[in-house]
């Protein structure tokens, strides 16, 4: 215990200018955990504080020079020394003395002569609490350092609210979020008026007495203006009635409402293109039954139509076979009269199964390939058979009917999986150029299609290809190689016809290099209309 | 001479009339024909001068017959229309017209229609 290190012992300061007092003291105070000063004048002892800053300083009041108030006084005035805690000593008996030492910052007053245990006591327990008080700022300062750390580590902004709202303190993550240049051009300012929350934020702390947090959600701006959405959670910090305030946790949720929205829209995606989709089966199902009206119109035209024909020369002969009486020639014109009507009935069931206008717009092809294809595709999968599709990007606007192209397309594509049969590859291709010469070599020349780059759409299939005596006839209305009831004979003259009706023209020919057929189909653009 | 016509349809009842109003006229001679098999050995044993054809014939269609007289050397350069009841005769415009370079008359026709077409095939 004798070598007790120098920061483990307590120093004490005696100022006295008498020698004699100075001797008894320190007999009285000596012990091995204790390093004792002595100063015998005010300036002296202020000298040494400044060397070294005691624990616990002795002072004697009266004293030539500077008297022990003129020290104490000169003490508490430095901020480095202030809290140096100071016994007076003084044979100054006087009630009032005591008043006086004790006023002027000193922590005891002992009245000499003193009693040496008395002092010791004394001496002791200051030197606990001063022990005590030293620990306490230590652990202050360091629990002040952590907070600091934690706070500043935190990735939600943390700011210390006063009771009126303003800012007492921030963190690095409340600066950057409030887009503040630092902590300090935040303290002092309102908070309410960098937050916009629905209701202000000591409304919600006063609405309930209870000490819950409260959590809201508000808004600030970010970087370009935009709102930045926050989570925030704010709680009273309850304490004396004039040290109220509140801390105010926010967290930037952008990110989240961000995935949320992304989420939402891809949701809405999914149920576009489901809709989409439904659309494409009620269309598919659509043109199914269209396709059975058309043929039933045809084959109500055509049971209807002979018979009409057979009474129409009927009468005709008859008409010209004079003479006759004016009620037989009034009974004929009748029934030439009901012919007539009957055949308008049998014309009208026929327009309605085929519609024959063209309505022209703005058509993106390679947009309506997709479409087309979507209306296959089963098809296709159910047959094994693969659609590759290498659309040329940056077509001319093309002025067209997309029912009637679509039309083509799937009746072509149709085709080509029918000619597949099974497990095959069907590729189409789209490009804007000017076909080769020996492929206008099937063009008719009043067409104009030759030296002008053309809308292109070629449809390849790797299936049977066309027999070589069946291609003159591909077009002629009727012509047909499936079995009777499968198909009408109509669906490539009909193409062809409504690819004619654009000012284009549809080949049908076997692949050069591979084995199948491919459909092409050539349409002139107006050059202005090129993007 | 008469010019001969040979009309081709499965439905006799429209053959006797075509024939006895094409005949009525006194230019023409017509032979008539239900079956689209017999076609061609009539037009061979007929030789007429044009020939009217249905489409949609039972046993053989007239697209099929068309495709046969086109083949035949000694009856390819016969003119032949075809007779249908898919056409209306508001597209073929009331007059014999064209659909993919064969000629089409649309039924019910008219007396007048047909010999029109028949003088202009024949001339």
């Amino acid at each position: 215990m004798r070598n007790t290190p120098a920061e483990a012992q307590s120093c004490i300061l005696m100022v006295d200018d008498n020698a004699a007092n100075l001797g008894i003291l320190s007999a009285t105070l000596n012990n091995p955990q204790r390093r004792i000063l002595a100063a015998t004048s005010g300036a002296e002892a202020l000298s040494i504080v400044r060397e070294v800053l005691p624990d616990l300083i002795l002072l004697d009041i009266v004293m030539p020079g500077m008297s022990g108030f003129d020290v104490i006084r000169e003490l508490k005035s430095n901020p480095g020394t202030a809290d140096v805690p100071v016994i007076f000593l003084s044979a100054l008996s006087h009630p009032d003395d005591v008043v006086d030492g004790l006023r002027a910052g000193a922590l005891d007053y002992i009245v000499k002569p003193f009693n040496a245990e008395e002092v010791e006591a004394r001496v002791t327990n200051h030197l606990r609490l001063r022990k005590l008080e030293l620990q306490r700022e230590k652990q202050n300062a360091r629990l002040e350092l952590l907070n600091d750390r934690v706070l500043q580590t935190m990735r939600e902004a943390v700011m210390g609210l006063d009771s009126e709202g303003r800012i007492v303190f921030a963190n690095q993550a409340a600066v950057e979020l409030l887009r503040a240049g630092d902590a300090d051009a935040l303290i002092g300012v309102y908070c309410d008026s960098l937050l916009d929350s629905k209701e202000p934020i000591d409304h919600m702390l006063k609405q309930t007495g209870q000490p819950a947090v409260h959590h809201f959600e508000a808004q600030t701006r970010g970087d370009n203006g935009e709102p930045l959405p926050l989570e925030c959670s704010v709680a009273a910090v309850q304490g004396k009635a004039d040290a109220q305030g509140s801390v105010l946790v926010v967290r930037d949720i952008s990110e989240r409402v961000k995935a949320a929205n992304a989420l939402r829209s891809a949701h809405d995606k999914v149920l576009q293109s489901h809709r989409a989709l439904q659309q494409a089966q009620e269309k598919l199902i659509q043109a199914a039954r269209m396709e059975s009206v058309g043929q039933l119109a045809a084959g109500v035209a055509h049971e209807t139509k002979n018979p009409l024909a057979i009474i129409q020369l009927g009468v005709e002969y008859l008409l010209d076979n004079e003479p006759h009486n004016e009620t037989d020639q009034q009974v004929l014109e009748d029934i030439a009269e009901a012919v007539r009507r009957a055949d308008t009935v049998v014309k009208g069931l026929m327009d309605f199964a085929r519609e024959s206008r063209i309505e022209a717009q703005a058509v993106d092809i390679n947009r309506l390939i997709e479409t087309s294809l979507s209306l296959i595709r089963h098809e296709a999968r159910s047959r094994d058979i693969k659609v590759h599709s290498r659309l040329a990007d940056k077509l001319p606007k093309f002025m067209a009917d997309k029912d009637k192209i679509s039309q083509v397309l799937v009746n072509l594509l149709m085709n080509a999986t029918q000619s597949i049969g099974k497990n095959g590859e069907i590729d189409i291709i789209t490009c804007y150029e000017k076909a080769s010469r020996e492929l206008l070599l099937d063009v008719p020349d009043k067409l104009h299609l030759s030296d002008r780059p053309l809308l292109q759409i070629i449809i390849q299939d790797n299936g049977g290809g066309i027999a070589e005596h069946d291609l003159r006839r591909l077009f002629d209305p009727f012509f047909t190689t499936k079995p009777v009831g499968e198909g009408t004979g109509l669906g490539l003259s009909v193409s062809r016809n409504i690819v004619q009706m654009h000012g284009g023209w549809l080949l049908l020919r076997n692949r050069s290099q591979k084995q199948g057929a491919e459909a092409i189909l050539l349409f002139p653009v107006e050059e202005n209309q090129a993007t | 001479m008469k010019k001969r016509i040979l009309v081709i349809d499965d439905e006799a009842a429209l053959t006797r009339m075509m024939k006895l109003n094409i005949e009525a006229s006194g230019n023409y001679e017509v032979r008539t024909e239900n079956s689209g098999k017999n076609a061609i050995t009539a037009a061979r044993e007929f030789r007429p001068d044009m020939i009217f054809l249905d489409v949609m014939m039972p046993d053989k269609s007239g697209d099929d017959v068309a495709a046969d007289l086109k083949q035949d050397p000694v009856l390819k350069h016969i003119p032949f229309v075809f007779l249908t009841a898919i056409v209306t005769n508001e597209e073929t415009g009331g007059h014999a017209s064209e659909i993919s370079g064969n000629t089409f008359l649309a039924k019910p026709v008219k007396k007048e229609e047909l010999i029109a077409t028949i003088e202009k095939f024949t001339a």
